[in-house]
């Protein structure tokens, strides 16, 4: 139980570094696509098309983290009035089915990564070589399953707690608006 | 019957706290499946998000805006606006009114500007003498006030979800705006006069100081807003722009921010655009299935048997939006735009016009109990009674809904701006 939750949090970890590396690349780019388009009337063939997969990556890790920081939106008015057992009941329902519902989005995800790389397609090219747009792509899989990953943690919790064997969670911290 | 099942199980699901992505996710794959399509359809639908020509002005606007809030700039704003309009009749609410608009245009309206303007303003406002009473209304407020001027989100994301120009909105946008802004003004001057506050005197010296303080943040407005209603930068291209500029101002120059702070408003503010790109990425494939399924159409034919008249269909829908505002705004643009657009322009409305309907309502349903969420930040960041703070903004929201209703009623508003900037006029 505890070697998943360490897991758990060492897998946010990791998603907020990259974030932050990603963030940082994005801004100095989308910055310097802008100074070379209106000063010199030029700009980075590439830097586009990469800089609108960045977002998706950069979309798809925050909305991780936010699913493990119980940060997604949703409604939380009612799940308020819940405490003890039944509350432990509530959020298990909610966690397993958002993780069932990523699963098979992870799953269909990994259908169309395998569709675009049958189908070869490029996204762009520097110099000689030509980038498959499927690498940019797998965030979609990879996203979903860190989602699945996340919530399948928080059932697994919930269920303890149910059981009796973790104390509940704890209600402060479920607050789905910031 | 299977229909009426899944509308009960997504209702109790949402109302026991699902996250919005996973139901539309669910949803999406579930309609899919029964049409027999295959389910990665659903997923070229969320890469869709990819291709989307703004989206990533979202980013870039959130982590500038999180960065300003996190920065002295909200003191620095502040002092500012004090010196130089604190001597107006009822002036420190002008400046708060002021200040705020500003400040929640430029954090993205996700609630930070109660929290970071709230605690300062609010003691100011009592120290000088403003009722209890207005001054709580006024905070509770301004928490949203600015939605209409660039560079705001929710403006953006309307944007995106309606195919319309941000730009265009913007510029739509701005006279409205003007004029929530100038009638709360109103109202706040007679409350200074009768209430008889004293002002801050008028010190040129004040003010130079103010600005030699806030200098490198003094262009920022100018350059944004002014950029965007010139037609010399697209909302992208000022997204670019600020974000770089913040970040070198905030943490090279004033040093507000140390690096290690830095990490963490990355990951606050790209955990607020990732929840937001997922429901949108989910909601993709559900709205593209409800518009092949043209449920829009059908939707029209079963309202227009109750509804032919225009004005009709605008109050019924300014009800829709109030209720449906109270949940969470980012997820109501997503879900609710794609299918409102083809009913409202059957009845002829622009969809600019539309997105700053909208954006009034959303502006309204901030504050209007049981459930605005600005209601619960006052609350929290003032530690006052929830039915004190209903009682409080009570005058606040009848002048929003006023101004709603010309915004609603006289398209030209909104829209004779454009058609000036456009040449179509």
């Amino acid at each position: 139980m505890n070697a998943l939750k360490n897991l758990d949090k060492r897998i946010a970890e990791i998603e907020k570094l990259i974030l932050v590396g990603f963030v940082v690349i994005m801004v100095c780019l989308a910055f310097l696509q802008v100074v070379l388009r209106g000063v010199f009337h030029s700009g980075i063939l590439w830097a586009d098309s990469f800089l609108k997969h960045l977002v998706l990556w950069v979309g798809f890790i925050g909305a991780s983290v936010a699913a493990h920081e119980n940060k997604q939106f949703a409604m939380d008015a009612m799940t308020r009035l819940f405490h003890g057992k039944v509350r432990s009941l509530v959020d298990l329902i909610v966690a397993a089915f958002t993780a069932g519902v990523c699963v098979v989005l992870t799953h269909a995800s990994w259908t169309f990564i395998e569709m675009e790389r049958e189908s070869a397609s490029i996204l762009f090219s520097i110099g000689s070589w030509h980038a498959p747009a499927w690498i940019f792509q797998v965030i979609l899989p990879a996203g979903f399953a860190l989602l699945a990953f996340h919530y399948t943690v928080k059932a697994v919790q919930a269920a303890a707690a149910l059981l009796g064997m973790a104390p509940a969670a704890d209600p402060e911290k479920i607050d789905g608006k910031s | 019957m299977i229909a009426i099942l899944v509308t009960l199980g997504t209702l109790i699901l949402a109302a026991i706290g699902t996250p919005v992505f996973a139901l539309l996710g669910g949803l999406a794959l579930l309609f899919f499946h029964w049409d027999g399509i295959n389910l990665a359809a659903v997923i070229i639908e969320t890469y869709r998000l990819a291709s989307l020509p703004a989206l990533i002005a979202i980013p870039l606007f959130t982590f500038a805006g999180f960065m300003l809030a996190e920065s002295n700039a909200p003191k620095r704003l502040l002092a500012l606006a004090r010196a130089l309009f604190g001597w107006m009749p009822g002036g420190l609410a002008v400046v708060a009114l002021f200040s705020c608009a500003l400040f929640t245009a430029f954090t993205g309206a996700s609630g930070v500007t109660i929290i970071a303007l709230g605690g300062l303003i609010y003691p100011m406002l009592r120290e000088q003498g403003y009722p209890e009473k207005f001054s709580l209304g006024l905070m509770t407020c301004t928490g949203s006030l600015g939605l209409l001027f660039p560079p705001s989100l929710p403006i953006i994301l309307y944007g995106l979800v309606a195919k319309v120009s941000i730009d265009d909105l913007f510029v739509a946008g701005a006279f409205p705006g003007i004029i929530l802004i100038g009638a709360l003004c109103v109202y706040a001057m007679i409350i200074g006069k009768r209430t008889g506050v004293k002002e801050t005197p008028f010190v040129l010296r004040d003010v130079l100081a103010a600005v030699r303080e806030a200098i490198w943040e003094v262009p920022l407005p100018f350059v944004i807003i002014g950029g965007i209603y010139g037609g010399v930068f697209t909302a992208t291209d000022a997204a670019a722009v600020m974000a770089f500029y913040v970040l070198i101002v905030e943490v090279f120059i004033y040093r507000d921010i140390k690096f290690t702070a830095l990490a963490k408003i990355i990951t606050d503010s790209m955990v607020l655009v990732g929840s937001i790109l997922i429901v949108l990425g989910c909601a993709l494939g559900l709205t593209n299935y409800m518009i092949d399924a043209e449920i829009p159409d059908r939707l029209f034919e079963w309202l227009n048997v109750y509804v032919q008249s225009k004005v009709i269909f605008l109050i019924v829908l300014n009800i829709l939006l109030l209720v449906i505002n109270m949940v969470e705004i980012f997820s109501a643009i997503i879900i609710v735009v794609p299918i409102i657009i083809p009913i409202a322009a059957q009845y002829g409305i622009d969809p600019i016009h539309l997105g700053i309907i909208f954006l009034v309502n959303l502006e309204i349903g901030y504050m209007t109990p049981p459930l605005g969420l600005n209601l619960f930040l006052s609350n929290r960041r003032f530690e006052q009674p929830l039915v004190k703070l209903y009682k409080a903004s009570f005058i606040f929201w009848l002048i929003h809904v006023v101004v709603l209703m010309f915004v609603t009623y006289v398209p030209q508003l909104s829209l004779w701006l454009l058609h000036w900037k456009n040449g179509t006029l």
